[in-house]
């Protein structure tokens, strides 16, 4: 591979990834870049020109994989999904994936299949007729959402399906929504009560029965084509044969898993099919995945399951070997099912206290070593006892990744509620936020002695 | 030759506040949005009048620890965020750049420890460009005074203002109170005399949630203040109060939530309204008020909203 010309698609990655677009090549040329990035530790390849390669690709951090030792660039029209076959390249407004490879057959492959195909030294003057409308996570938007189902699932909690489609488009592994947690029929019988207030000014303008401001949920399930089980649970993996390569297709709908606590999260488990609710969504920073990662172990403790079923998802849409660890106290109140898991491909186990009579971080620490392959990742949500027990039997060795989870007021990163303190050099303490840093922290970033003194 | 029919004029909304021009007399209340870089080019920006920016301190302060921050409560929210701010060397370089970007008229809040500090900051804000005007925040504890906070009493309200005012020349000067008093309108009206050219209030009343299982507080922090709609009739009769007490212009806030209770601090005696918790409820509330107020207006046939501050008519007691 020519490092130049190397740097040039990574460059073009970059700049297509600014304007929206995904971006895959194949998993050979995965390969190829673990083989010159792995001579040395952590990914610092032999020459300076390579390692500043592999940090571009880390700031597109949605892709895959990139091929790079090639000159051809493949772009996915949105419109041709039924395969007419097109020699011309559209418009870039119409194109919602790229890929990039090296060889002339697999281009004219790809073009039969109906994918249009140019060439990479064209790429960066067609890339700059695209205006950088989304940044790398798409701006939230407030947006109403139809309830599709409320089902019971475990003690207490319940699974909510909304139907929204940009939230469902927009929002990306890790991150969140602000939920408003009133029915449309209390709203009414509010609205009633206060009936043209000119004219009889009742003085009241919030019911104060009502949840006053909107709820945070963790988003659990995506739906559509390439989240459908069948294609996730795919060995080996879809994502590794290029042929199979897909625009991210998403459903309208997504899931969010919650447990009954208080009075916003009580009006929300008594919806009906057909409620609009409002949101703000998505929010969050989505969760880093490193685009040379070859698998990962998810560890979970009660709720923290909702939001690593997400996860999960999209590491096995990118292909990845994934395991996960689910901890709760007996089998009936495990909000997420194994076999859920598993339907998606995840190999998965349940540990229960109350059956098993071991913690979640006790199996974690017999069996991580046979859960792990090639470049590995722990990412953990649940109490925050557990998140620091498995940082302490995981890290140094292997990076962790923690979702956690605090009281959340403006979800923004504005009203500086949510924060969680992190370790730094100086006395005066460092803290960040749930809503915007994280929820997803670098284990060995965060003060985790601080944290046992103030969070229960 | 057709006759023109006289159509009905739209109600004007905007107001004055101490020679400063408000297109509505709707303000972002400190702290809420933070310092505004979120909401660069938001819709919403164009229906308030000002923005006051997150209370900035002399050195960068970390904030309460954590543990719960924020409670909610019925219609109401306590919090106890510990005033976390960059300081003021960070607000100056940083932060004011981006907040111009808004559009609006920036009001720049302060606190300090000691009067001393309070003086220094408004020295050196007063040489920064784009601060329409300067709110100081005397809710915070006096480190001189045992942490007593300045707005407490008339007498350390009146040192700060008058110290500020030496330091920031051009602009308005706000100070704002904070309700824990035992009569509020004489530390406004010694503030007045001190040189501030404006009252805002109120700051949040100081509360408390407990957990009754854990027999523990539900703030990290123990005690906290509350706002929201749970508050307005105990802030509208501290504005009315205020208003009463003073010439100078009053700007009342405490749980707005719709245009009825904007009208309502208005007819009060406010001639301009801080939105606070609302916003950070639903961020579309600005633009439902200013429509509401406008609607009302037309409704009453009033031509500005002008002629509705301090209109409250007391029912004539037995």
């Amino acid at each position: 591979m020519e490092p130049a010309h190397a740097r040039l698609l990574c460059q073009l990655a970059l700049e297509a990834r600014e304007r929206g677009f995904d971006i895959w090549a194949s998993a050979a040329y995965r390969a190829a870049m673990q083989r010159t990035c792995r001579s040395a530790p952590r990914f610092v390849a032999d020459t300076d020109l390579d390692h500043r390669c592999y940090g571009l690709l880390r700031q597109l951090g949605h892709i895959g994989m990139l091929w790079l030792d090639g000159s051809r660039v493949v772009c996915r029209l949105e419109a041709l999904s039924a395969g007419a076959p097109s020699s011309r390249f559209p418009g870039p407004e119409r194109v919602r994936c790229l890929i990039l490879v090296d060889q002339f057959e697999q281009g004219n492959a790809l073009r039969r299949e109906g994918w249009a195909v140019m060439r990479s030294r064209d790429l960066a003057a067609y890339l700059r007729r695209v205006p950088i409308a989304q940044p790398l996570s798409r701006a939230a938007r407030d947006a109403h959402a139809e309830v599709m189902a409320v089902e019971p699932c475990g003690e207490e909690s319940y699974r909510l399906t909304l139907a929204s489609a940009f939230t469902a488009e927009a929002a990306r592994a890790g991150q969140f929504l602000l939920l408003e947690c009133t029915t449309s029929a209390e709203r009414r019988a509010f609205r009633r009560a206060k009936n043209r207030p000119w004219k009889a000014h009742t003085g009241l303008s919030v019911d104060p029965k009502l949840p006053l401001l909107r709820r945070p949920f963790g988003f659990h399930r995506f739906s559509g084509p390439d989240y459908a089980p069948e294609r996730l649970a795919e060995e080996p993996p879809f994502a590794s044969s290029l042929a199979a390569v897909i625009e991210p297709g998403r459903g309208a709908t997504f899931e969010v898993l919650f447990k009954v606590v208080g009075r916003g999260t009580r009006a929300l488990a008594q919806m009906r099919p057909g409620e609009k609710l409002s949101l703000r969504a998505p929010l969050g920073r989505p969760t880093d995945i490193r685009p040379d990662l070859d698998s990962a172990v998810l560890v979970a403790g009660g709720m923290g399951a909702a939001p690593l079923f997400a996860l999960a998802q999209e590491l096995r849409r990118r292909g990845l070997t994934v395991h996960a660890v689910l901890g709760s106290l007996n089998a009936a109140s495990a909000p997420v099912r194994p076999a859920e898991f598993e339907s998606i491909g995840v190999h998965c186990v349940l540990v229960t206290e109350q059956e098993d009579g071991v913690l979640v971080t006790h199996y974690l620490k017999l069996h991580l070593r046979q859960m792990t392959a090639g470049v590995t990742e722990v990412f953990a949500c649940g109490p925050t006892a557990m998140l620091r027990e498995v940082t302490r039997i995981a890290s140094p060795a292997i990076p962790v990744q923690v979702l956690m989870e605090q009281r959340m007021t403006c979800g923004m990163g504005v009203c500086r509620g949510c924060v969680v303190r992190m370790r730094s050099a100086q006395d005066a303490p460092v803290y960040r936020t749930v809503c915007r840093d994280g929820p997803a922290f670098r284990a060995e970033e965060v003060a985790w002695e601080e944290l046992a003194a103030t969070v229960g | 030759m057709t006759k023109a029919i006289p159509q009905p004029k739209t109600p004007r909304l905007n107001v004055t506040l101490a020679g400063l021009r408000l297109r509505t007399p709707l303000i972002a209340a400190s702290g809420i949005w933070g310092y505004g870089e979120e909401h660069v080019g938001s819709p919403q920006i164009d229906h308030l009048g000002a923005f006051v920016l997150k209370t900035t301190t002399l050195h960068p302060r970390a904030g309460n620890p954590p543990g719960a921050r924020t409670v909610e409560t019925p219609a109401g929210l306590v919090n106890s965020i510990g005033l976390e701010n960059p300081g003021l060397e960070a607000f100056l370089a940083e932060k004011l750049p981006r907040a111009r970007e808004l559009g609006l008229p920036l009001i720049a809040s302060i606190a300090g420890a000691t009067v001393d500090e309070f003086a220094e900051m408004a020295a050196r804000l007063d040489q920064a460009d784009g601060i329409a005007a300067l709110e100081l925040n005397i809710s915070c504890p006096n480190v001189e005074k045992h942490g007593m906070a300045f707005g407490a009493d008339a007498e350390s309200a009146a040192a700060v203002v008058a110290a500020c005012r030496a330091r920031w020349r051009n602009n308005p000067l706000i100070a704002k109170l904070t309700p824990n008093v035992t009569d509020i309108a004489e530390i406004a009206v010694a503030c007045e005399a001190a040189g501030a050219d404006a009252i805002a209030l109120v700051n949040t009343f100081t509360a408390m949630c407990i957990d009754i299982r854990t027999r523990r507080p539900r703030l990290g922090a123990n005690f906290g203040g509350l706002s929201g709609p749970a508050i307005r009739p105990a802030a509208v009769l501290r504005v009315y109060r205020v208003a009463q007490g003073v010439k100078v212009p009053v700007i009342g806030m405490g749980g707005v939530w719709d245009a009825e209770d904007a009208l309502e601090f208005i007819v009060a005696g406010a001639t301009a309204v801080g939105l606070g918790t609302c916003l950070l409820a639903a961020p579309e509330k600005p633009g439902e008020i200013v429509r509401g107020v406008r609607e009302f207006l037309r409704r009453e046939r009033i031509a500005s909203v002008r002629e509705l501050i301090g209109s409250v008519k007391l029912n004539s007691a037995e």
